[in-house]
């Protein structure tokens, strides 16, 4: 590598800053925004694992789960194309999805970036943002395209249990979905 | 011959369809001409997506590039979205309000009505350049398409002279369309997906009522589904469109809510809100779904109302564009259902998602098998009428029938395809 690539020497002002505001993080300790982001992760590799049964897990008993179209919201209109209002209710689209429905299977890779989290109103809740990709790889054909591009946008609380979504909306920029979109992402 | 020309239909009752039909790139060329491009009424939208004077929204019929919007005295226009100097896209966004449309290469300007109305460098500069003297506007507006609406729902169509619309869709169509729009709607939201199958496929999916109960199992084993259920299937006189309509049970069982779940589920859900329903018209139908040939499909499905746009993008995908509404005087508790039911139909719903499924399984098996055929049986083959059943796929061979009058086709055992004998023989 040449001089001209190597990185300058880090400004102290500039490094003093950093370590105020970690990535993702305003003024919150590193710990938590750590243990939010590997929340997301977590979230992220449950469905890429086809561990659906655990997917409700992450959510609070009343937390909610919404997929709206980008092109829906940026017109002021919330209509969802999956929308889900408590736990018992993504749990029962995991039951069906296991027994009675038929669709193509598909390898999902989520990848989660751009995480910032922020203090709630309420005490031990944060309000989360994040970016993402989601591949799917057809399991017969073995080619793996884009699936999906968007953002989550969140909340989670910390309690008794560890961290739960008390709500989660993706907001799809993808907005013709390829072929169907059974499994939550 | 050309490949079109060497597909091959054996039965005059259309119960054969030659496979085909559904991959060659020849055949999908000649559709855009003679059915897209053809004697037919497209859909294109509702007419509350644009209820004020400039309000547009872009389109496609067939493959074709549309816009379609409101002009200042309140009427909808249609036209190609293709000016008519070089050629570029006018319109470049989904939707929106102008006064004007003006194409972003050479500035050509359009009023609403298509006609254009304004060219830059007309005379050149300095008596340089400019456009030739003779040069008319009048002869260079953006190609028009026929427009006519039915209960707020927008139609066009290419032909300068089709048949009028309400004759086009007939009798139990526009019963049936009048019991959808009956009093003034909200647009809720749009939902899209794309599928790798073809357009045609899909057309059979919606006038085939026997794979309700038998790809679908969720509603099945739900309680929710029988095929003895009240239910009919009625054609147009010439049996290219198809509705269809299911009663819920006199005794209301399948009007479930919360607390309300039938004995005898094969599945066990923990909470029935996406199946808590409300029987809106009072008339016990919980599922009443309209095809009209050749590009939508009007449903209501319990409390969900939907458009559903077919844009074929080639022989091997289509894009299905679901327009989601309510009626403006929805109550709250109404508005959430239409949303919670959402779970049946479009790109994630338990239907939408195993029909989208049966469209690519009928693609990815047609590829190197032209020259087979599909069978289509139930009901009965032999004349193309009603049923008071739903154990049938009859209106799938009217489809077809009427598509190959459209483009060209005779089967190889019968007389040339007549329209006007096609009335008189589902009588018979």
């Amino acid at each position: 590598m040449s001089a001209a690539h190597a990185r300058p020497a880090p400004d102290p002002a500039l490094a003093a800053r950093a370590q105020r505001l970690t990535p993702g993080n305003d003024g919150e300790p590193d710990a938590a925004a750590e243990q939010l982001r590997n929340f997301l992760y977590d979230y992220g590799h449950c469905l890429d694992d086809d561990r659906l049964e655990d997917w409700p897990a992450f959510f609070a008993e009343n937390g909610s789960y919404r997929i709206i179209p980008r092109e829906n919201l940026d017109r002021g209109m919330t209509f969802a194309l999956m929308f889900l209002e408590n736990r018992n209710q993504l749990r029962d689209r995991v039951l069906v999805i296991r027994k009675a429905l038929v669709y193509a299977p598909r390898m999902y890779c989520h990848l989660i970036g751009s995480i910032r989290c922020r203090q709630g109103a309420d005490s031990g809740r944060f309000d989360l943002r994040a970016s993402c990709a989601v591949y799917a790889t057809d399991i017969v054909e073995g080619t793996s395209k884009l699936f999906a591009a968007g953002r989550y946008d969140g909340q989670v609380a910390a309690n008794a249990d560890g961290l739960q979504f008390t709500r989660l909306d993706l907001i799809l920029d993808t907005s013709s979905v390829d072929r169907q979109m059974p499994i939550p992402l | 011959m050309a490949r079109w020309e060497r597909l091959v239909w054996p039965a005059s009752d259309f119960s054969r369809v030659p496979t085909g039909i559904f991959i060659e790139p020849e055949v999908f060329e000649r559709e855009q001409e003679r059915i897209f491009q053809g004697p037919v009424w497209l859909f294109l939208g509702l007419e509350a997506e644009i209820p004020e004077p400039g309000d547009y929204f872009t389109t496609f019929g067939g493959v074709t590039p549309l816009v379609v919007n409101r002009a200042e005295d309140g009427r909808i226009h249609v036209f190609v979205n293709r000016c008519s100097h070089r050629g570029a896209l006018v319109v470049r966004d989904l939707r929106g309000r102008q006064s004007r449309h003006i194409c972003a290469y050479h500035r050509w300007c359009y009023d609403l009505r298509g006609s254009l109305v304004g060219t830059p460098f007309r005379r050149g500069v300095e008596g340089k350049g400019g456009l030739p003297p003779g040069f008319d506007r009048r002869e260079h507006g953006l190609r028009p398409l026929r427009v006519a609406s039915y209960r707020g729902a927008i139609f066009a169509s290419f032909d300068p002279h089709p048949e009028p619309l309400p004759d086009y869709l007939g009798p139990p169509m526009r019963r049936m369309l009048d019991r959808l729009f009956c009093k003034p709607i909200e647009i809720l939201g749009h939902l899209r997906h794309r599928v790798d199958g073809n357009w045609k496929a899909y057309f059979e999916n919606l006038n085939d009522s026997i794979h309700a109960g038998l790809l679908h199992r969720l509603p099945v084993m739900l309680g929710l589904w029988s095929n003895t259920q009240e239910g009919a299937i009625e054609t147009d006189p010439l049996g290219r469109h198809a509705h269809y309509y299911v009663k819920y049970e006199e005794d209301d069982s399948a009007l479930m809510g919360p607390g309300k779940s039938p004995s005898g589920q094969a599945l066990r859900l923990a909470d029935h809100a996406f199946i808590d329903a409300r029987d809106e018209w009072g008339d016990r139908v919980s599922t009443d779904t309209l095809s009209l040939f050749p590009n939508v499909m009007f449903a209501q499905v319990s409390n969900f109302l939907i458009t559903e746009q077919i844009r074929p993008k080639s022989a091997e995908e289509f894009e299905l564009l679901t327009t989601v509404f309510g009626y403006a005087d929805d109550d709250p508790d109404l508005r959430l259902m239409r949303q919670r039911q959402v779970a049946w139909l479009g790109p994630a719903g338990y239907v939408g998602i195993e029909d989208n499924e049966a469209g690519n399984l009928i693609q990815r098996a047609s590829r190197g098998q032209s020259y087979a055929h599909s069978y289509i049986g139930y009901g009965g083959v032999g004349p193309i009428g009603d049923t008071d059943h739903l154990v049938s796929e009859v209106s799938v061979r009217g489809f077809w029938r009427y598509y190959c009058y459209l483009m060209g086709y005779q089967p190889q055992d019968g007389p040339p395809l007549d329209p006007a004998t096609w009335a008189a023989e589902a009588v018979s």
